[in-house]
């Protein structure tokens, strides 16, 4: 059967006989009588915007109904108002608000349950983060590495004992070729045993023709 | 069944059609309510004329009931038995057979 004319009302007449109760009852159902002060003039106003920062706006995720400027999050502004003005505290009106949407709408998760890994994890991360750092300091100190901060010009007791025998061949050499200049500019100490440092103006190269060809001579000489 | 819609909302418009016919068929067992969302009563009144009607649209002043249904947006459509208790939510348009199936899920509790 067609209802013709269209049958169209106002919720606002329909509301207490469709719902049993009104929006407002609806609310004291919820969350219990108003337990607040009824706000009003300026003192409202600054409660309604700070409320509004509290909860987030269920079509656009990640703002609160005081940034979003969608007609959702103003329809929840105005009921924000309205409760405040009715004398509802502000955990009512958050109750009321999770009660629709669950705790997802409060921008601040309330301290329970799991809830305080939230508040907790960031203080625990940086907790051990510290005690991480300390541990690697003090490992480090203990093995004598040094710190990238160190003298870049300064050696460890373990890189100066591994290069000692070239420093005595290398100030060996240099004493030895004070007499004979044309044998700086070669080329061949890589067959002495030594780095190559052609091109280093101010490192003297032993010739070839001087350079000790085993090792027993290279000792001999060290000596 | 309670059914959150707009003039606006193109899918409410392939819905329509459904819940129509859906209310028709059902009858006298199960009541059909539509909750007019951020709207127009001048835009209601030409959409239902155009369209047809089967059951009573209301017009939710400043969305205090999409807000206390927890509506995310529209078409959304709640199932409540007698006592009013909500069986079931439906997010989006509902089709000939996501109804018939919601309804005798509720039918039957």
């Amino acid at each position: 059967m067609t209802l013709r004319p269209v049958l169209f009302f106002l919720l606002a007449a329909w509301q207490p006989m469709l719902f049993a109760a009104g929006v407002s009852s609806d609310v004291s159902r919820l969350v219990g009588p108003p337990r607040g002060a009824v706000l009003q003039g300026e003192a409202l106003e600054k409660k309604t915007a700070e409320l509004a920062r509290l909860l987030r706006c269920p079509v656009c995720q990640g703002l609160s109904i005081s940034d979003s400027p969608s007609p959702m999050a103003r329809n929840m502004r105005v009921q924000v108002r309205d409760l405040l003005a009715a004398g509802y505290d502000q955990e009512q009106i958050l109750s009321y608000f999770e009660s629709s949407y669950g705790e997802f709408v409060r921008l601040q998760p309330p301290l329970r349950g799991v809830n305080w890994l939230v508040w907790l994890a960031p203080v625990a991360g940086l907790g051990i983060g510290c005690l991480l750092v300390a541990a690697t300091i003090s490992r480090l100190r203990k093995r004598g590495v040094s710190s990238p901060e160190r003298d870049p010009g300064r050696l460890s007791a373990e890189e100066q004992a591994r290069l000692a025998p070239y420093l005595l061949t290398v100030r060996s050499l240099v004493s030895e070729s004070d007499d004979s200049p044309k044998a700086r500019r070669t080329s061949e100490c890589s067959a002495t045993g030594i780095p190559n440092v052609a091109g280093h103006s101010d490192v003297r190269q032993p010739s070839l023709a001087e350079t000790p060809t085993t090792s027993e001579e290279r000792e001999k000489r060290m000596q | 069944m309670l059914n959150f819609w707009a003039t606006w909302c193109v899918p409410c418009l392939a819905e329509h059609g459904v819940l129509v016919s859906g209310a028709r068929e059902f009858g006298p067992d199960v009541h059909f309510l539509g909750v007019v969302y951020e709207d127009e009563e001048s835009n209601i009144t030409r959409f239902l004329a155009e369209h047809g009607s089967a059951y009573p649209s209301l017009i939710d002043e400043s969305a205090k009931t999409a807000i206390a249904y927890g509506v995310h947006g529209v078409p959304e459509t709640f199932f409540l038995d007698r006592t009013g208790r909500v069986i079931y939510r439906h997010v989006g348009p509902l089709t000939e057979e996501s109804l018939r199936e919601n309804l005798r899920k509720v039918m039957g509790s």
